[in-house]
């Protein structure tokens, strides 16, 4: 058996709560402040839930013509932007691009555009705009991805609710080892802070409702969280096989050297509560990348900060690491939930910890019961060696992927 | 309509779809300088239609071929006089 394809990290991109640049994000992430506040339009309508975590400084006009703005909804412009900050960043020269690929994960980039569709011509339907579907089809980013960068072998949108972008990624890491593409733009996206969605989650009980505290409100482990925070927001990252990346001198900030998905199979919004498929994922990531649980140096939990989610993922990590207890840190308590783009985001911020051995701190975690079972960063960033860090994410649906991202040598 | 009034409805309705200042499109400009794909034919012709307010039954299929804006003005203005 000829030796496994390895996939090298190369060039990083965001569009997130906390910054439109890498080093601002991982400034944002390490300070653990919450970016969550008061959305206007939403107070005014009375939602339930009146706060999330929005992209603060993005200017589309720096990455697209007018031409193009019109033709484009904001998880596309978001999207697209993140994703080439991430070819920039990689260097990438475009060589090959028939052995290039796209892997975009969302649970669903378009509803907002839709809810705007509905709401404004639901009684005009011969004006619906010619761009409709173009802007709403909802492989409308890796579409357009594919033609702005040239990416001419697959591109794919995957969706497993909030691990949607960890399942894109680790794909992409599939891909490249069975050899269909050597380079991949991989990440995940969501725009979900209008009116009808947030009302939708907030009905289903799953999101904080904390209005008069935004930023206390995201709060993950800790005795008195009371839900999710939601965020928008757009993560991409270069992939490339290892000997190419290698061959062109590229600057390689990690290893994405494990993945594994598996499904509870139980339940469509609930974990399950003893959490057997996420423990089996964590174990079988590790397992991949050919390490073992004592070789981990933390854990980027999925740490929703609702009640269940991060009992259940406690529970998990607790039982594979068993006595070697690393550091877990959970960083929707800076960003909120990106849903699609969450597993995306926590990728970059996993590989800058892994890099640096820096790991955040829980914004917001004060005390709660799951520090018995596992040892929570909290208060200010941990410093510890380079080492190698498992980031979580668990999907509505009971989807749970688990990503193994490896410092360079 | 005169055509002068045409010239400017529809000049002005490329340069809102292309994204440009208004002052950029004129009858005299090139297509092949734009490039103009079908759904954008599609939003200039259904554009002017509501501005103009007769049925403008156009797409891209009409529009080829052709050298300059004024020329499909023109392409524009039989439409309407057979609508």
């Amino acid at each position: 058996m000829t030796e496994q394809r390895r996939v090298a990290i190369t060039g990083l991109g965001v569009k997130a709560p906390g910054g439109t640049k890498v080093n601002e994000l991982f400034d944002s992430v390490l300070a653990g402040r919450s970016m969550a506040r008061t959305v206007p339009e939403l107070a005014e309508r009375n939602c339930i839930t009146q706060f999330a975590c929005k992209i603060d400084g993005f200017e589309p006009e720096a990455y697209f013509t007018a031409r193009e703005l019109r033709q484009l909804d904001f998880s596309t412009r978001i999207g697209v932007a993140a994703a080439a900050d991430a070819i920039e960043d990689a260097g990438w020269d475009g060589a090959d691009s028939e052995r290039a690929g796209g892997y975009v994960g969302t649970g669903g980039s378009t509803i907002a555009a839709l809810e705007t569709l509905i709401l404004q011509y639901a009684d005009k339907p011969d004006k619906v705009p010619i761009q409709s579907v173009p802007m709403l089809m909802s492989s409308s980013i890796a579409a357009r991805m594919g033609i702005r960068f040239k990416l001419r072998g697959p591109c794919h949108t995957l969706a497993t609710a909030c691990a949607s972008g960890a399942t894109a990624i680790g794909e992409a890491l599939l891909a490249i080892r069975r050899g269909v593409v050597d380079t991949a733009l991989a990440g995940g996206v969501e725009a979900p802070i209008t009116m009808l969605v947030m009302s939708a989650f907030a009905r289903s009980g799953a999101m904080s409702q904390r209005n008069d505290d935004p930023t206390g409100a995201c709060r993950p482990f800790d005795a008195t969280r009371d839900g999710f925070v939601m965020g928008e927001g757009a993560a991409f990252l270069v992939l490339e096989e290892w000997s190419r990346a290698e061959a062109r001198g590229a600057r390689i900030y990690g290893e994405l050297a494990g993945y594994a998905a598996n499904s509870d199979a139980l339940h469509i919004v609930a974990p399950d509560e003893e959490a057997r498929g996420a423990e089996a994922c964590m174990r079988a990531a590790i397992a991949d990348a050919g390490l073992t649980p004592s070789g981990i140096g933390h854990v980027n939990s999925h740490g929703t900060s609702t009640q269940a989610n991060d009992r259940a993922e406690a529970l998990a990590i607790s039982r594979v690491f068993g006595d070697h207890r690393p550091p877990v840190t959970a960083t929707k308590g800076v960003t909120g939930h990106l849903i699609g783009g969450a597993g995306a985001l926590e990728a970059v911020i996993a590989t800058l910890s892994a890099r640096t051995g820096l790991i955040p701190p829980i914004a917001n975690y004060t005390s709660g019961p799951e520090a018995e079972l596992v040892d929570l960063v909290a208060g200010s960033p941990r410093q510890t060696a380079p080492a190698p860090v498992i980031s979580n994410s668990f999907g509505f649906g009971g989807h749970n992927v688990s990503l193994v991202i490896t410092p360079a040598p | 309509m005169s055509r002068e009034e045409l010239d400017q409805i529809v000049c002005g309705t490329v340069a809102e779809i292309l994204g440009l200042p208004a002052s950029d499109i004129t009858p005299e400009v090139k297509l092949d300088e734009h490039d103009i794909d079908s759904l954008e034919w599609a939003e200039i012709a259904v554009t002017v239609e509501d501005k103009v307010g007769k049925k403008i039954d156009l797409g891209v299929e009409d529009f080829r071929e052709l050298t300059t804006i004024g020329d499909a003005i023109s392409v524009i203005e039989r439409e309407m006089a057979n609508a």
